[in-house]
């Protein structure tokens, strides 16, 4: 018996156990060569699991390991092209667009950028996002103003609104996806296993849900929200060139320490009024950031698991004309739909501020690189529908090709995020909505849980800044 | 010990494994983007034994088990002999034999719900999901699928076809209450202006980078009505108290089953068998209170009960229309409740909590309010004209928007009749009323549908005198163009119909209408489309837009051949004569 229980333990199927969660496990099942036919579904109601094959010798039960760098050795080959031959297919065929080498198109630069998208935040999160865009955080938690906004502009069926969002988008929202036309699900899978809610389904419904709950206050309160517009998918565009003279070059691979930028970004919801926003710091608290230094990112470089490109064009763009009547940002909404850990949405967050300030900037004083005389400032709100993150930000400076100097102010509503920067990934914490929200969530009879009151104020005080 | 295979890939019922995928990992970003998508197995039940008791005896096999399980009073669970559910549970355990049981009703007999009199089971229901059960998942056959838009169908005159199906009255123009509401000149100003901006967004704002026109083009337009349609839901809340606690869904879908009429299905099945038809729907937003609008047109007048509805006398094969099975489904874009699921059942009976199981949660919006549709992204009016596909289909732009607003208004109200335990046998006793407004971008149709009845199947129409109200009006301009510097010609009916389409509630009306027979006599002033009755074939009718085309098109041809005439010389003409 010890000898069997051994053989079994060693052998490839017992290695493939459900805790191990391998890629072999799955791939017996489901990674099958292509010829392999399947039994059709039997019956009228439901489907079934088209998990038999009519073959059984078709089943491949050795799939390959392959390490995930792995390519076939003749992969190169085939990837090269021929340019000489596209330019002959180009001349005997009307309409062929040849593929034509990099440096021979037209808007080729010598010097290579470094670029971030909305599908590729910084790998470092907030640290390098900070170091990247001249920012240092100015104070533990938001400034004052926020949370005195907060409470003054809250009222007593607030909670129970917010609550009706919550279980709208967890309990009773119908996703189109989840219904079955093909009988492919079978019938107690579908009523019991396919009714959580996903996150690219619920976090937009809430968002967009609180979103209007708090215009709704705002028209309640004054006239200024007539002021205010709400836009979605807005694309903007931020170039620059950052010089990082205070970075020690010694044991870096690099001796040039500076680079071209770009951030190409599209906010998922913001909004903009005929009026600028406020200034969260005075002249005094700006002037007070030559002192302070950059939070050293040392051995980690600035442009760390950035993309690069030498075909680009390094234009500023805010995204907006010059007729546009709400020209003023004041707030960003992201959808944290891919579930990002707080470190990297703070740093997701405060690209978009910084792309959408910068921009702005440019527009209003000019491309020198300047020390702005009125700083601007923009509000951003994070969520994955559950758990919430908020930043302020001033740009005080457009001079980003060296470290001294006036420098950005960025607020975080953690209040220890200056010692969680230097921690990983899951150091840093954001304040959760409420706790869980769901079908199989019986323990409590309105079925959520953990219900905390102040995130909602407080998003709601963030989004009613300077309406009052 | 057990073998690390997930299952016996033979059995698929004793599968205790399903796959599960993760969202991206944080890691994916660094390397490339092809990376692929993270996911492990996981367990549907913590243990084989618990597994199997998630499902029945075979009746076969266990004939007596069975049987005493069918007797059981359906209130009881055994935990304790004193211990009773606060309300009634979907399934009790049997200790014995280790099987949880279901707790609905025992068909005794034949059950079909094709005849009234073998759907008798349907009224012994306690809750909706038992109802939903018999009425929906025991109806096992190929259902017609109709598209409550389809501008490339076949049907001409599309409009009666779906009166017929849906048993509908259409009316020209709108109700009582929506007609004679007023609207303030002050918010008109600034609602005016505020479109203005918002339709500006198309050159004012970069949106993301999108290469397919069409695609970019449907976009913006999503993104501008989904700004307008929030922004009265939002200022109109001081006039209209009930906005301020509704519920808007995005992107939902409305679902609804039903019969009409009996006709052939299958060659080993006698000819006149109930047909039965399903409908999706997709609204792209919809505004959800908790009290419903009040009613178009006077519950028990007499226009809710007057008009001649066309009819059809073949199945719809003749169409082509998909003809499938699936599951049927019934849903106005929100589920019936929350919580109640299986796996709570069993989860607190290991915690010994049975008793403590909350009973589900309803949505407190259930009364629908407005739905915005958007046309897809391929259509365009110009396509109906005359081109290498088609002759000059213009006579069809209107067919297929009235068409599309009846049958959405129909799903829309009935599946919330379902919902509110009505169906065919058991009729509403209260007129659900709803409204849909279809837009293609430029052009906008209002449509009020007053849903009185949902017992529309061959066995009840013949008693039934009731019949749905649909009140339209059709191709609206909001704008005639947009241009870089600025909206040209902003149609200020069009905003005023939609100011009040928004603001329709309990106010409104009460302030509006002061006695029924205002309403009626304003009903009977309006055009009621009706067919034919020498003529009943519905490709032969002649909607109020084909009757007008058709009269300027005789005027057209007679003034060519008078122009044509008199160019003729003397000659000619007597020689035309003479032929």
């Amino acid at each position: 018996m010890p000898n069997l229980q051994r053989f079994l333990s060693s052998s490839p199927l017992a290695a493939t156990s459900f805790c191990s969660g391998s890629i072999t496990s799955a791939s017996v099942f489901k990674v099958q060569s292509r010829g392999v036919r399947y039994k059709n579904s039997g019956g009228m109601i439901g489907g079934r699991r088209k998990r038999i094959p009519l073959n059984w010798r078709d089943l491949n039960f050795n799939p390959a390991r392959l390490p995930s760098a792995w390519k076939p050795p003749d992969w190169d080959k085939k990837q090269e092209i021929d340019y000489e031959r596209e330019k002959e297919l180009a001349k005997y065929t009307p309409g062929y667009k040849p593929a034509i080498p990099s440096h021979e198109k037209d808007d080729y630069h010598k010097e290579p950028v470094y670029f971030i998208n909305s599908s590729l935040p910084f790998s470092e999160g907030l640290k390098q996002a900070l170091f990247v865009t001249k920012s240092v955080i100015a104070d533990s938690g938001l400034p004052k103003q926020i949370h005195n906004l907060a409470e003054s502009v809250s009222y007593t069926e607030q909670d129970q609104r917010a609550i009706q969002v919550i279980r709208h988008a967890h309990l009773f929202d119908v996703d189109p996806r989840s219904l079955d036309k093909e009988n492919k699900v079978q019938r107690w899978k579908a009523d019991n296993y396919r009714i959580v809610a996903k996150p690219d389904r619920y976090c937009p419904l809430i968002m967009k849900e609180l979103i209007r709950l708090c215009e709704t206050r705002s028209f309640q309160l004054s006239e200024s929200f007539r002021n205010r517009i709400v836009i979605e998918g807005p694309r903007s565009i931020a170039c620059f060139r950052r010089d990082c003279s205070s970075l020690d070059t010694e044991f870096l691979p690099v001796q040039d320490t500076s680079w071209n930028i770009r951030f190409d970004l599209c906010a998922d919801m913001q909004i903009h009024s005929k009026d600028p926003l406020s200034a969260f710091a005075d002249s005094n608290a700006v002037l007070a950031t030559k002192d302070i230094s950059l939070a050293p990112i040392y051995p980690i470089m600035p442009i760390a698991d950035l993309k690069s490109t030498h075909n680009y064009d390094f234009v500023t763009n805010s995204g907006f004309s010059s007729k546009f009547s709400r020209p003023h940002l004041h707030t960003i909404a992201l959808f944290n739909t891919d579930q990002l850990p707080p470190n990297l949405i703070y740093g997701k967050m405060l690209t978009h501020l910084f792309t959408l300030l910068y921009s702005k900037a440019l527009e209003t004083y000019g491309d020198n690189p300047q020390d702005l005389s009125s700083p601007l400032s923009a509000q951003c709100v994070a969520s994955d529908g559950r758990v919430f993150q908020f930043m302020c930000m001033q740009l005080n400076t457009t001079k980003l090709n060296s470290d001294d100097g006036i420098k950005n102010m960025v607020w975080v509503d953690n209040e220890y995020v200056k010692e969680e920067l230097y921690q990983t990934d899951d150091g840093m914490t954001s304040a959760a909505m409420y706790e869980e929200c769901g079908h199989t969530t019986w323990k409590s009879p309105e079925y959520y849980t953990g219900y905390n009151p102040d995130v909602f104020k407080l998003f709601q005080g963030f989004w009613l800044n300077g309406v009052l | 010990m057990q073998l690390g295979l997930p299952s016996c890939a033979r059995c698929s019922k004793m599968l205790q494994f399903e796959k599960v995928f993760f969202p991206n990992s944080v890691r994916s970003f660094s390397t490339s983007k092809a990376a692929y998508v993270k996911s492990v197995w996981r367990k549907t039940w913590p243990t084989f034994k618990e597994r199997l008791a998630q499902q029945n005896l075979e009746e076969k096999r266990f004939p007596i088990p069975r049987k005493a399980q069918d007797k059981r009073l359906p209130w009881e669970y055994p935990k304790q002999a004193d211990q009773k559910a606060t309300f009634k549970h979907r399934r009790w355990y049997d200790v014995y034999y280790e099987r949880w049981v279901d707790t609905y009703p025992r068909v005794k007999g034949k059950y079909c719900i094709g005849y009234k009199d073998k759907r008798q089971l349907l009224f012994d229901m306690e809750t909706p999901n038992e109802l939903f059960y018999f009425l929906l998942d025991r109806y096992p056959r190929k259902k017609y699928i109709i598209n409550s838009f389809d501008e490339a169908s076949p049907i001409s005159n599309i409009s009666y076809y779906y009166q017929y199906l849906t048993h509908t009255k259409y009316v020209h123009g709108m109700p009582y209450q929506i007609q004679n509401a007023k609207v303030d000149e002050e918010y008109m100003n600034d609602l005016r202006s505020f479109v203005n901006e918002t339709l500006m967004m198309k050159y004012d704002v970069n949106f993301s980078e999108e290469t397919d026109p069409l695609k970019k083009e449907q976009s913006i337009k999503e993104k501008c009505f989904a700004t307008i349609m929030k922004y009265l839901a939002t200022t109109l809340s001081t006039e209209n108290n009930q906005l301020l606690d509704c519920e808007i869904d995005h992107n939902a879908e409305n679902s609804l089953f039903w019969l009409n009429g009996r006709g052939f299905l299958k060659w080993t099945q006698p000819d006149d068998m109930a047909v039965p038809y399903q409908c999706h729907d997709k609204p792209f937003l919809q505004i959800r209170t908790k009290e419903p609008l009040p009613e178009f047109s006077p519950w028990l007048g007499e226009f809710s009960t007057t008009s001649q509805i066309p009819s059809f006398y073949t199945t719809p094969h003749v169409f082509k229309l998909e003809h499938k099975q699936y599951r049927n489904m019934i849903s106005p874009g929100y589920k019936l409740f929350g919580g109640d699921v299986t796996q709570n059942y069993h989860s607190a009976m290991l915690e010994e909590e049975l008793d403590q199981l909350p009973p589900p949660v309803y949505d407190p919006c259930p009364h629908g309010h407005t739905q915005l549709f958007l046309l897809p992204k391929q259509y365009s009016r110009e396509w109906y004209r005359e081109n290498a596909e088609h002759s000059d289909i213009t006579g069809e732009i209107d067919e297929h928007l009235k068409g599309h607003g009846i049958m959405s208004g129909w799903v829309w109200t009935a599946a919330q009749a379902h919902y509110n335990f009505n169906w065919m046998d058991n009729d509403v006793t209260r007129p659900f009323c709803s409204q849909t407004i279809i837009t293609d971008g430029q052009w906008l149709s209002f449509y009020c549908y007053q849903l009185n009845t949902i017992a529309v199947d061959a066995d009840n129409l013949p008693n039934n005198d009731r019949r749905n109200i649909c009140y339209g009006t059709t191709s609206m301009k909001l704008f005639d163009e947009i241009t870089p510097e600025g909206v040209v010609g902003l149609n200020d009916n069009t905003l005023q119909l939609l100011v009040k389409f928004v603001a329709n509630g309990k106010e409104q009306y009460e302030s509006v209408v002061s006695t029924a027979e205002e309403v009626a006599k304003h009903d009977a002033s309006l055009l009621v489309q009706e067919s034919d009755p020498d003529v009943p074939e519905i490709e032969l009718q002649k909607p109020t837009q084909k009757v007008s085309r058709d009269d300027q098109r005789r005027r057209d041809e007679e003034e060519a051949k008078r122009i044509e005439e008199k160019s003729k010389t003397f000659r000619e003409r007597v020689m035309g004569y003479l032929k």
